[in-house]
């Protein structure tokens, strides 16, 4: 399933992107001052991963808000016959009291849709759950007006701990929505499924107690899989790196993304990274948000083919490819 | 559809769990704070939650991946690669680590993998309507259903402490018939479960050691149904199974010791 060999029945397509950010933030600066960062520390986090502002639920907004608004605009009051909701962390305030699965199906008005969390495969669950999705749809009597969506998002501001990954990036709060449906059903998707793939190199598993030494070799790794997994995927639909439009990143840090478009080879003013500064990494939201908001600004023609990346913790790198289909009225 | 069975079913108990009340925790310390924010949500007073610690001189057990290594090891690897869901919800001890990743690393696992979240209780029978359609059909799986808490509500919890592991096939000792979930206050069963040998309990994995106790001790008869329950305070999960062939169930028990 994660490598998504495309064998499943029927084309696949996706809505319109949906994506939540609270009316707070806070500046990277700010956050890493507090958890007690030295000046040179901050600086490299500004200039050289592009980072400036982290989103950050305001005292009265609250992450489930977010979850139920993302899923709401992306059902355009149409219904799921399921749910799964992608997150990274494992520990989430928003989520721990009883009733939460409930209480999120209610807000969402499908409150008979059956409700799975996808975890524990950290920043790439949204992706993931993709192609969990896929799956729904491949089953025997899968109907053309089935919709699963697919939701995403974490709250990083619960704890500084749990939003700054030391060296490399500071997380923040934010959902996002997708519904994947047949392309040939009831709807016209926005964005039609071409391909996937996925890796996982348990190596590094420790994550954040990693040794420095654990740590560089884990960046070089994450480099050399994302190409690969890229190469896999764009390969599975017929085409070359060099016919993607656009990449989607994993929002964690420009140095990546530079160390990769020179690594492999690819043109940077490709991947669309400009919300780097001002939305940073929110987990594993950050290449549909990215999606949503070349959509929004006008980027994305008919036809345009682009690569959803994402990275995660442990370490799985998750790869999805999508066509822009004609925007329907 | 193509059915599914199950054919190897092992479990991992906590022999001993340690529980240490999170009031003697430093104040600060990180997981007397996600104790007192479990409390604070659940509107309990904090001194109701302890926090397991991991058996000492433990890393996979330090970095919460040691009950769902032992059981996966105890099953066994699959004849070819598949997809393992770690069935799971709730914090973990050590939030800075992956502990699916690690348990993958420390039992070699080469299929693809992924947690399943948010069922609590219901882990143990609700995963099988993900499974029905999440399987491809001529796919088997793997499934590690997890009651090992590491924040504990001592007054109204009493966790199992173990890890089920299940090795799902297209033919096998046990075929799956049928699952759901019913109000908690419902009386009525499935129509087709009215002769089964029913185990029920609390929790995701109660009925499922209760299950394996009644097979290792010869009570369950070839060609019966048995009806497994999660009865929990908003739901009642239940799963149907029929054992088709019994003989070739691989049954295993292992402690995770001090």
């Amino acid at each position: 399933m994660g490598a998504s060999p495309d064998t499943q029945r029927g084309a696949m397509g996706l809505s319109q992107v949906s994506v939540r950010f609270p009316r707070g933030n806070e500046s990277v600066d700010r956050v890493l001052e507090r958890a007690g960062y030295s000046v040179f520390e901050r600086r490299v986090f500004a200039k050289f991963h592009g980072l400036r502002d982290t989103p950050t639920l305001a005292p009265d907004e609250r992450m489930e808000d977010l979850l139920v608004g993302a899923g709401r605009e992306a059902l355009a009051g149409r219904g799921a016959d399921v749910v799964l909701y992608a997150h990274s962390q494992v520990v989430q305030e928003f989520a721990i009291r009883p009733g939460f699965a409930r209480r999120l199906l209610a807000g969402l008005g499908v409150p008979r849709a059956e409700f799975y969390g996808i975890s524990h495969i950290n920043c790439v669950s949204m992706l993931r759950a993709v192609e969990v999705a896929r799956r729904y749809h491949a089953r025997p009597g899968a109907r053309q007006g089935d919709r699963v969506l697919v939701l995403g998002g974490d709250q990083g501001s619960y704890d500084d701990s749990a939003r700054i990954i030391p060296g490399v990036t500071v997380a923040g709060d934010g959902a996002a929505a997708v519904v994947v449906h047949p392309s040939r059903g009831h709807e016209s998707p926005r964005y039609r499924y071409l391909s996937g793939g996925a890796i996982r190199d348990d190596r590094f598993h420790r994550v954040l107690r990693m040794t420095q030494e654990e740590l560089t070799r884990y960046a070089k790794a994450c480099l050399g899989h994302v190409a690969t997994v890229l190469h896999e995927a764009v390969g599975r639909a017929g085409l070359r790196v060099t016919d993607l439009d656009w990449i989607m990143p994993d929002l964690t840090s420009a140095t990546f993304w530079r160390d990769f478009c020179s690594a492999a080879g690819v043109e940077r003013d490709r991947v669309c990274l400009n919300l780097l500064p001002i939305r940073g990494h929110n987990f594993g939201i950050d290449a549909m948000s990215a999606l949503r908001h070349a959509d929004l600004t006008g980027r994305l023609r008919h036809g345009d083919r682009c690569a959803l990346i994402a990275v995660g913790a442990g370490a799985y790198v998750q790869v999805v490819v999508v066509e822009v289909m004609d925007e329907q009225p | 559809m193509t059915d599914l069975h199950i054919d190897g079913l092992a479990i991992a108990v906590r022999e001993r769990p340690r529980l240490q009340p999170s009031a003697e925790l430093p104040q600060r310390n990180q997981r007397r704070q996600v104790a007192a924010m479990i409390a604070r949500n659940r509107g309990i007073p904090a001194e109701r939650m302890s926090v397991r610690q991991p058996v000492p001189g433990n890393l996979a057990d330090a970095e919460d991946y040691a009950i769902t290594s032992r059981a996966l090891d105890a099953l066994g690897r699959p004849d070819h690669d598949q997809t393992l869901f770690l069935v799971r919800s709730g914090p973990v001890t050590d939030p800075m680590t992956a502990p699916l990743a690690a348990t993958l690393h420390a039992v070699g696992w080469t299929g693809d993998d992924m947690g399943i979240s948010h069922l609590a209780e219901q882990g143990g029978t609700q995963v099988f309507s993900l499974l029905d359609w999440a399987v491809p059909e001529n796919r088997g799986a793997t499934v590690v259903i997890v009651d090992d808490p590491a924040y504990v509500d001592v007054q109204a919890e009493k966790p199992t402490f173990a890890a089920v592991a299940l090795r799902l096939a297209r033919t096998g000792a046990l075929r799956v018939v049928a699952s759901g979930e019913t109000a908690p206050d419902a009386r009525a069963l499935p129509t087709k479960a009215r002769h089964a040998q029913i185990f029920s309990g609390p929790g995701a994995c109660d009925a499922w050691l209760d299950l394996h106790a009644a097979l290792s001790s010869g009570t369950v008869k070839q060609g019966g149904l048995v009806l497994l329950r999660a009865v929990g305070d908003e739901q009642q999960g239940w799963l149907l199974l029929e054992a088709s062939r019994l003989h070739e169930l691989r049954m295993t028990r292992v402690p995770l010791e001090e």
